[in-house]
């Protein structure tokens, strides 16, 4: 390994692997990024059809672990969104999926963290508001658009709190992409400071940031699922407000 | 499997009623929707959305101020707005879940 690899931002570099792929200007090389996404899908994929393919009436331990993630998504759009929830749960399950996935695969020593790069996180926040502003317009037409404007406040109030409104629409993926992301890098970067310590201190006192990075690495694994979790749930709540307006 | 005492299947019975009304959202079940959102993840949110408030408005701002030159009244201005929106969805948000937990005590 080279000696700039052992900076703790090394890890989120991205590598095209087997060349650098160009077409029409455009460098769609094949990266460790996408191998890792790919991986990711490949493993849902594997976990949720392996699982389920006895679908047996009293569920083994596999299929409870995939009746359970089902459910958990499921209660989630439910709680959130109500009945009429039911149409996007295609949707928000495969997102709770990779985004679990991408995170806790991430956690693999030597694994690339997909979510920590906030063009990935950026791109879903983004398809998600794009898709909950047009159901709203599709569903309430221009009607829509009185989400914007705050029941109950006063008339000569409007020109400020339209705008605050507006704004705070606005910045939704914003929100959405950077705690995902920041949340991911700063553990990963955390892990790789702590766990070169290790090599500084040497063989006496070496143990110690080693007993620090397992008991960390259990919070990373709860922040991989807790942020796997919020993002979801964000996504429902905004597909409620889309669908009920306030 | 050991033999089940007969009162412990119609406890059965009575847990299945209530899972079956609660997805299908009829009756007491689908009312109570617990609050099962953790705290950490609300704490998450509102972490978030006060910084980012703040930064969406001076991007927008300074944006808005390079296009037109009015620099920096945009930015000042946005970024205040911007403030105030982080506030208004932290005050929201904490409205609301302080309106599930009642709702949760209460039942």
């Amino acid at each position: 390994m080279a000696a700039e690899a052992h900076s703790p931002l090394a890890q989120f570099e991205i590598q095209p692997l087997g060349g650098p792929i160009h077409i029409g200007g455009l460098d769609v090389s094949f990266t460790n990024s996408s191998l890792w996404m790919v991986i990711a899908v490949a493993a849902i994929t594997a976990f949720m059809l392996l699982g389920t393919r006895k679908q047996a009436i009293v569920p083994g331990r596999w299929q409870s672990l995939c009746e359970g993630m089902y459910d958990f998504v499921s209660n989630m759009l439910r709680d959130n969104v109500g009945q009429e929830g039911r149409a996007y749960f295609p949707f928000v399950f495969s997102l709770f999926m990779f985004i679990l996935f991408a995170n806790v695969l991430g956690l693999l020593p030597g694994a690339f963290t997909v979510t920590s790069h906030i063009v990935v996180t950026g791109a879903m926040a983004l398809f998600i508001f794009v898709m909950v502003t047009i159901v709203g317009i599709v569903r309430h037409g221009l009607h829509f658009f009185t989400y914007f404007a705050p029941q109950g406040a006063p008339m000569w109030l409007m020109p400020l709190m339209i705008p605050i409104e507006i704004i705070s629409y606005a910045i939704r993926p914003m929100t959405l992409s950077i705690r995902l992301f920041a949340n991911m890098v700063a553990g990963h970067v955390m892990l790789a400071v702590i766990g070169g310590f290790a090599f500084a201190l040497g063989v006496w006192a070496g143990w110690l940031p080693i007993a620090a990075v397992t008991a960390l690495f259990g919070l990373e694994l709860l922040i991989a699922c807790l942020q796997a979790y919020v993002f979801t749930i964000l996504t429902c709540i905004y597909l409620h407000d889309a669908i009920h307006l306030h | 499997m050991t033999e089940k005492d007969p009162r412990d299947l119609d406890k059965f019975d009575a847990k299945l009623k209530a899972a079956r009304d609660r997805i299908e959202g009829r009756g007491e079940g689908s009312k109570k929707s617990s609050y099962n959102d953790s705290l950490v993840a609300v704490g998450y949110r509102m972490s978030i959305e006060l910084v980012v408030g703040v930064c969406v408005g001076l991007g927008l701002g300074w944006l808005i101020d390079m296009q037109m030159g009015t620099r920096p009244w945009f930015m000042i201005g946005l970024m205040f707005l911007g403030m105030v929106a982080g506030i208004f969805n932290v005050v929201r948000l904490s409205k609301d879940v302080q309106r599930r937990m009642d709702k949760d005590k209460r039942d």
